[in-house]
Formats: C-alpha cells, structure tokens, sequence
C-alpha cells in the first residue's frame, strides 16, 4: 500500500496538467498512464527505439519534459488502473506486480476513445478507426493501407486524413455525415480561438493540394471483402443522417477509418462510484462534477476527455484547475493563491466554450445514422451478436445493460460494452421512442483490464 | 541501414525495425488477421488503443494481451488465438 497526497490516472493533457499543478503546489503525487510514454492521445509519443516516426507535438514534449523535471512527480508508464475501490483504492498492475494505492486525493483522467456505429462489414480487417490509423503512421511510419477512405463526422476526419496524405498514404475521400453548410459557421463562432480556425483550414488546404474530396451528407451503408475489405458502399444521408439507399455508390478501398466522434471513458469514475448524468453533446455519460471538477466521492475529481468530451486545451484547463483545487483542500494553497492560480486556465475553458458547442451541435450523432444495420450485422463485435438476436431482446423487454448482458451476452466480451454500448442504448431509444438517457449507461466490474493470479497474489502481499 | 530485431509469429520468424508495437509489426509484414472468433472470422487491429481487444494475441506464453499496446521485443513469441480475449480471473 502506498499513500501520496494525489494519485493521477492518465497521463495526458489533463492528468500531467493535475500533476503539475498538485506538484507545483508541494504535493506528493503519482501519476499512472498504460502506455509505454507519458502523453495521452493528442501527444502520443513513438516508442523510445522508433525510427520511422514523426516528429512529437511540441506542447506535448514541453508538458512531458515539466512532469519529468517535478521532483513531486512519480511518474509509472507500462501500468494500469483496473478499479477503484472505497478509500479511494486504487489497484495498479504492470508485468505481474500490483501496487494499491491509497491516495488522499484521486484524479481521473482517462481520456475518450471514438464512437464507431455498427454497419454491414463493420468487422472485416481493414475497417478501424480513424485514430489507430494515425497512431501507425505518426508514432511507426506504417502504411494502414494503400486506398483509404475516412468516414464519419467532426474535425478528427480531416485532420487524420491530412496526416495520411502528407505520410504518403493515399486517401480516396473523406465522407462527412454533416452538410457543408453547417461547417461555414465555424467562423462566426470560433473568432476568440483563431488558432483553432487556422488549424482546421490547414487540414482542408492539404487535402485539397492533394485533390482528395471531401464529400458532405454522406455515410457508409456496408464494406465487403473476404480476409480483408476490398469495397465501400456509401450513400446520400438526409438531415437525420439516414442512407438513401437507392442512390448507394460503391468504391474500392482496402482500409476504411471510420468514427463518429468520441466516447468519454467512465469505467474508472463508475467502479469509485461516482455519479453519471447523461450529456449527449460531451460523448454520452460523463460524471457529474462540479466547479473545480470534483465528482460525487469525496477526494474524486475527473477531468479531461474521460469526463466529458471537449479536446486537449480544455482537458489540460481542467486538469490545471482540479489540481490546484487539490492543493486548497489539503492546504497546500490559500484560498486567494487558488483563485489568482485557477484564473488564466478558467479564462482559456471559457474562450473555448463558443467553437467547442457550434462543433457539438454539427456533429451531434443523428437517429438515422443506424437504418443501415440488417438483421446479421453483428452488434457486440466480442460476442458475435447479430442485431436480429439484441433487437428480440429488446422486444422481449430487455432494454437496459443488465437485462440485455443476461439475455444475450451483449457486453460480457473484454471490452466490456464499450464498443457496443453506446451505439446499442441509441438504437433501443430509437426502437422503444424514449431518450439515450432513459436507456442508461453500461456497468463496469473491475478488472477493467487484463489481470493475471500473480498479479491478484501479489497484491494480497502488499495489502497484509 | 536500420538496425533490427527478429521474432516468432506462429512459429515463422519475423524482422522488423525497433520501435514497433506488435501490432504495427504485423501491419508491417501485411499480415491483418491477429485473432480469428470462435466462428473462424479473421479480426484485426480496430480502435489501435487499447479499448477494444480484437488485437488480443498470446505473447510470450500470456493469453489476450493486447497488440496494439504491446512495444515487439527481439526473441518474443507471438502466437494468434482463437476465440474471444479473456480478462482473468473475476472477469
Ligand atoms: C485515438 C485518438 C486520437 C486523437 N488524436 C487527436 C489529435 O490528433 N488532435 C486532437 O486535437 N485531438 C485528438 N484526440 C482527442 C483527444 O482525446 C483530446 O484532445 C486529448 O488528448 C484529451 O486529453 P486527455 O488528457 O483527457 O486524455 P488522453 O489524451 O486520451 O489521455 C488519457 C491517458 O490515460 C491513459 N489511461 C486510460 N485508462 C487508463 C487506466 N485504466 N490506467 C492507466 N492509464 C490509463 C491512456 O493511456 C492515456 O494516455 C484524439 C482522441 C483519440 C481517442
Ligand atoms: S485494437 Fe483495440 S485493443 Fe488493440
């Protein structure tokens, strides 16, 4: 058992932005991340041998080299946190050793992974997500394929894409469910972040020298292929992003990247038990938090991407503030060294609100967006769960997590439920005309990763 | 000229540059299927970050370890499974 003053589970913008504040503060801290590198996804950094990598975002080598330098700072890469428990208890596993730790405050700051509907085809090899294939060219040099077509909606399938092309991979179009018209707005609403605007227009201008096409109100309606996909079938969407099948198209590819935005990953806050609202515009279930981010378990606070989808500045603003509000609850800072310390990160969150909301509201996930889903398409990717067996569930009652998990074995695989969940609880709204957050979240059950019998033994040494 | 590292992937060797996940390392030799289900469909690297475990491979004599997040090591025995991944025990 070990007890710093703060334990920070995540080492992206948000987690290394608690740390360094908690640290800066005179707080002892330990700060945990699974990858091999301190970063996050924004900042992901090559493996240490990697030869054929891109060159590392700079703020993210900056906020990397200020956590190292802390003396504060424990930092434990290569080690996960798979629950937490009462206390706040949190068990830490790397290569077959588990350290729990008793901290006196506990940040969560895992971040979101991409929201991916089930179509026909979804499983085929070839099909992933737009950020596993940006994590093989820029962290390895790896071509995901030859022919790439990206799917979906938000600002995430441009930028991939641009990154892509200038990696040399040849990208065939970039199909975007929302109209064009929608995206003219951006600059009204973004004028107090220019950096942001600048960003984005440096993405369209790279796809447009490398004359790949952006084609708006369209969506993916199936992927064929054997042992690996060979054929997209896409198609005019309306305004609920519903497919007019009758004008499909199909087109070769043999890797199509494809995500609809982000999910926050909550696993962690709901195992301490902290309570969830639901908020569509943030990716889902979030914790509910309040000012300074704080959850509903004393000495819990979330941040970042985990706690509400919302990108890397304001993860790092969130993570800055909770650390520091850490500090004032353990006394380690006075009340007026909080407010003039909190101030520029409050103002950087608030300056973001504008472009953050109009990006939300254009990419908002629409209702139609599953009227491509046949009666094989599999639902839960883990268990092989075809839609025709989830969708008699749900018309035998079944239609929360609990019941539909006994009825069918929908999210008993290793994810989880994360995948199949949150497209899952919108397609039993849809079907059962209630809301997303009458449905209610999917339960987790620690392990929340792969843990082995030595690891558990060697854990029940520690906590004797 | 790049210095690299050699290891087993059911049984046939495999080089590749350091630097690697070996997920990445399969991608490399234009090898997609890492795992096949229960019901022999072949399943590849899908979110590339650890959440959804269809990379789940056995690595050095551990079941369901995640390729995507896995750095190759020079001499790693790397096996493709069959099935869903397993959690361990509790799961
Ligand atoms: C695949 C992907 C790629 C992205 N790329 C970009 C991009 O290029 N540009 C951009 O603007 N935005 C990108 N985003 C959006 C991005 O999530 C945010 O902008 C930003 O990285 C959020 O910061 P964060 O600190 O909240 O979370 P993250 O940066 O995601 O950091 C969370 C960290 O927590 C660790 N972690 C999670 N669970 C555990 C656990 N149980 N135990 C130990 N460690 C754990 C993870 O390994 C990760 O390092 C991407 C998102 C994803 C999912
Ligand atoms: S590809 Fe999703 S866990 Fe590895």
């Amino acid at each position: 058992m070990s007890a710093p003053d703060v334990l920070v589970i995540g080492g992206g913008p948000a987690g290394m932005g608690a740390a360094l504040e908690a640290a800066n503060s005179g707080l002892t801290c330990v700060l945990v991340d699974e990858s091999p590198e301190l970063g996050g996804q924004i900042y992901r950094a090559p493996l240490p041998e990697a030869e054929q990598a891109m060159s590392p975002h700079p703020h993210g080598a900056y906020l990397r080299q200020k956590v190292r330098e802390s003396s504060g700072i424990e930092v434990r890469t290569g080690c996960s946190a798979w629950g937490v428990f009462e206390g706040p208890e949190v068990p830490v596993s790397s290569e077959g050793s588990t350290i729990v730790y008793r901290p006196k405050a506990l940040v969560i700051a895992p971040g979101a992974y991409e929201f991916v509907p089930p179509f026909p085809g979804w499983t085929l090899p070839g099909v992933m997500t737009p950020g596993a294939a940006q994590i093989l060219v820029k962290t390895m040099g790896i071509e995901p394929g030859k022919r790439v077509i990206l799917a979906g909606t938000g600002p995430f399938l441009p930028a991939v894409a641009s990154q892509l092309v200038r990696a040399g991979v040849g990208v065939t179009a970039v199909l975007e469910a929302s109209p064009r018209h929608h995206w003219w707005t951006l600059p009204w609403h973004g004028f107090r972040t220019p950096s942001i605007l600048r960003e984005g227009l440096g993405y369209l201008a790279t796809l447009r020298r490398a004359r790949v096409p952006i084609l708006y109100r369209r969506g993916i309606v199936e992927v064929r292929g054997g042992e690996r996909m060979t054929h997209v079938a896409h198609a005019p969407l309306d305004d609920h992003w519903a497919p007019n099948l009758s004008r499909r198209e199909e087109i070769e590819a043999d890797t199509l990247c494809v995500g609809y935005g982000f999910v926050p990953r909550v696993h962690l806050a709901q195992s301490a038990g902290c309570e969830l609202e639901f908020r569509d515009e943030q990716g889902g279930w979030v914790p509910r938090r309040d000012a300074e981010f704080a959850t509903s378990v004393e000495g819990v606070y979330s941040v970042g991407d985990g706690a509400g989808v919302a990108g890397a500045w304001s993860a790092e603003s969130e993570g800055r503030i909770a650390g520091l509000a850490i500090a004032r609850r353990l006394g380690a800072l006075e009340p007026g060294d909080f407010d003039r310390q909190q101030r520029p990160w409050r103002t950087k969150l608030d300056r973001l609100t504008p472009i953050r909301r109009a990006l939300d509201r254009i990419c908002r996930i629409r209702s139609g967006l599953f009227e491509s889903i046949q009666d094989d398409t599999l639902v839960c990717r883990c268990e092989e769960l075809p839609w025709k067996t989830v969708r008699s569930a749900i018309d035998f009652g079944a239609d929360q997590f609990r019941s539909l998990k006994v009825a069918t074995r929908l999210g008993m695989g290793p994810c989880q439920g994360r995948f199949c969940w949150p497209a899952t609880s919108r397609m039993i709204a849809r079907q059962c005309q209630v809301g997303v957050e009458q449905v209610g979240p999917s339960s987790a059950r620690p392990p929340l990763r792969p843990v082995s019998l030595g690891c558990l033994a060697s854990m029940d040494e520690e906590a004797r | 000229m790049v210095s690299m590292i050699s290891f087993q992937l059911d049984g046939e060797t495999v080089r590749c540059p350091p630097g690697l996940t070996v997920a990445g390392a399969l991608f490399r030799q234009g090898c997609l299927a890492i795992r096949q289900t229960s019901s022999s469909a072949p399943r590849s690297l899908f979110c590339g970050m650890g959440v959804c475990f269809e990379c789940a491979m056995t690595i050095d004599g551990r079941p369901s370890v995640r390729a995507c997040v896995t750095p190759v090591k020079e001499g790693m025995v790397v096996t493709t499974q069959r099935g869903p991944a397993d959690l361990g025990p509790g799961s």
